[in-house]
């Protein structure tokens, strides 16, 4: 390569690339070699806890630690197993409530090639033990399913939403290949025993391979996700529990972006202060774009949306709630196979009070999803470095 | 000498089959006291494309494609593109494909045959070569022309008559 031409390359990607925030504090991560698939959340107690999975050959082991005075705990095995099924986007959920936790993972079934279960275990702090990992969904069919969101309830329980594929097994043409059914939402309460008491199907079609997000409003849990029409349109929709009915599923706004494929690439939603935030990615014509929309009734009606991030973002969006009031999300702004871990600080109005870059990452698949958890106004990042080995990175931003 | 333990990959050329065979040795002494062949021949037209065979299809049109194992709509689109990639070689057109979850090359290779894919998987190298960018949504089929440039950039699942038809407009094989 000439002289002139890497010179010229180099200052590119140097301009393109966001310069990481000096107030970025990094934390010494609990998670070793061979870790990703991180998530984080914060308890009631405001105890932050941060999940990951570590690889050892074919064995999948999913470990958490809390983080409380700027210490992390030792590390704990929530479960393992060879039989897993790892993706880089549909990744272990970790939830906290008073009195215990819960975890998930995906392990593949008997039959056939592309199918999995969603297996979740429950820690009860009285007995300082887990449960027995189970399938949470009790159809038994052969399916995909995955993508859970967790959501603390009160007296203990959780609430659990995900993907359910069993649907799209009617009527097949051949085992694995055409998919005739669609692919359902459901969610479940479950006890801290693991024991379920209360399921439902949220929506009859929605889209196959995008997160789900929950969170507790002022009038109780909503989930978000994105949805799938007939007509192939799959844009961001809600659903409320109130009163123990949940409401018909509406759009948080109608991009209309119609795609007959996947875009991996899911909503966020989070409550607090009396303010619901919605987060979403879209790419219709071909126009990467991060929105987010504000409520000011509990998910019932949103307002405009207001552009996060364009062009240049590939979404991977995060949200948390803060007590100043107002919200913080991050994304990925991406430069080719560069990508940079942003973050922006929002008050309860929508406007935009600060901007940084977290950390620089790679937007190759294998980086996953970075996500943000708050506690007070210190907002928690955790990420996967692929520089090298794959390793679980944490940092603060405080607000 | 072997190590103790080494996997050799033997990737044949197209329309053949993949041989993965795994030998064991171990030595105490200059003595061999167990040797453990494990040959396993797969058949598949999963194939993995040479550099070679990049650098001579880099003369003709492709069709790139990115798929995933988890993703519903690639697998109904793979039978279109196995069905293009034969059709299309007189033309000069060569169908290839993208691992959109960047598993390693094995790994790759292994969920390519278990999808019945047919057509090359390019390594991570190709795409870098053809300064290809991921896309938002699977699956994303480009159209490349012979010196690489991006010519159509086709978003979500195809079938055999609208990429035929795309090409055409473009009027290769005319």
């Amino acid at each position: 390569m000439k002289l002139g031409v890497f010179i010229s390359l180099l200052l590119t990607a140097l301009i393109a690339r966001e310069v990481i925030a000096a107030d970025v504090e990094r934390l010494q991560s609990p998670a070793g070699k061979q870790t990703s698939l991180s998530r984080l959340t914060t308890d009631a107690n405001g105890r932050i806890h941060l999940s990951w999975v570590s690889s050892t050959g074919p064995l999948s082991s999913l470990y958490h630690a809390s983080f409380a005075d700027d210490e992390w705990s030792n590390a704990m095995l929530v479960g393992d197993g060879e039989d897993w099924f790892v993706n880089w986007a549909d990744f272990p959920f970790f939830s906290a409530n008073d009195a215990g936790m819960a975890a998930n993972w995906l392990r593949k079934s008997s039959d056939g090639i592309y199918d999995y279960d969603v297996v979740a275990t429950f820690y009860s702090a009285a007995t300082a033990q887990w449960s027995d990992p189970a399938v949470i969904h009790r159809d038994d069919v052969s399916a995909e399913y995955g993508f859970v969101s967790m959501l603390p309830m009160h007296n203990d329980a959780t609430l659990i939403a995900w993907l359910d594929g069993r649907e799209t097994r009617r009527n097949e043409s051949h085992a694995g290949a055409h998919i005739a059914g669609g692919m359902t939402l459901r969610a479940g309460i479950f006890n801290n025993e693991g024991k379920k008491t209360t399921e439902w199907q949220l929506d009859d079609l929605v889209c196959d391979c995008c997160q789900t997000s929950s969170a507790m409003t002022g009038s109780g849990p909503v989930v978000v996700y994105r949805n799938r029409t007939n007509e192939e349109v799959r844009d961001t929709y809600i659903t409320r529990l109130v009163d123990g009915q949940w409401s018909e599923p509406a759009a948080v706004y109608n991009d209309n972006w119609q795609v007959a494929g996947c875009p991996v690439n899911g909503p966020s939603v989070v409550s607090g202060n009396g303010l619901t935030v919605v987060a979403w990615f879209t790419a219709k014509n071909d126009n990467p774009t991060v929105s987010f929309a504000l409520s000011q009734d509990d998910g019932k009606t949103f307002g405009a949306p207001v552009i996060v991030a364009q062009e240049s973002t590939n979404g991977r969006i995060s949200l948390a709630v803060l007590d100043a009031g107002g919200f913080a999300i991050s994304w990925l702004e991406t430069s080719g196979a560069l990508a940079t871990i942003m973050l922006a600080r929002y008050d309860k109005h929508g406007r935009m009070m600060k901007r940084l870059a977290v950390a620089e990452t790679k937007s190759s698949r294998r980086s996953g999803f970075p996500v943000i958890s708050s506690h007070g106004n210190d907002v928690y990042v955790t990420w996967t470095d692929i520089e090298r080995e794959p390793r679980v990175k944490v940092a603060r931003m405080r607000f | 000498m072997f190590a103790p333990e080494q996997l050799f990959i033997c990737i044949c050329k197209p329309s053949e089959f993949v041989v993965f065979c795994t030998a064991t040795i171990n030595i105490r002494n200059g003595k061999v006291l167990k040797v453990f062949v494990f040959v396993v021949a797969i058949f598949t037209h999963a194939i993995a494309l040479q550099a070679g065979e990049l650098q001579e299809s880099g003369r003709g049109w492709k069709v790139i494609n990115y798929w995933s194992k988890s993703c519903a709509p690639c697998r109904v689109e793979i039978p279109e593109l196995n069905y293009l990639s034969e059709a299309l070689e007189p033309l000069g057109v060569s169908v290839m494909g993208v691992n959109f979850d960047e598993d390693d090359r094995a790994r790759t290779m292994q969920i390519a045959a278990r999808m019945g894919i047919t057509f090359p998987t390019l390594t991570f190298e190709h795409v870098r070569m053809l300064n290809l960018t991921s896309p938002a949504v699977l699956p994303t089929t480009y159209i490349l022309a012979p010196d690489n440039t991006v010519k159509a950039k086709l978003i979500g699942a195809q079938d055999r008559t609208q990429i035929m038809a795309k090409l055409a407009a473009m009027g290769v094989g005319k």
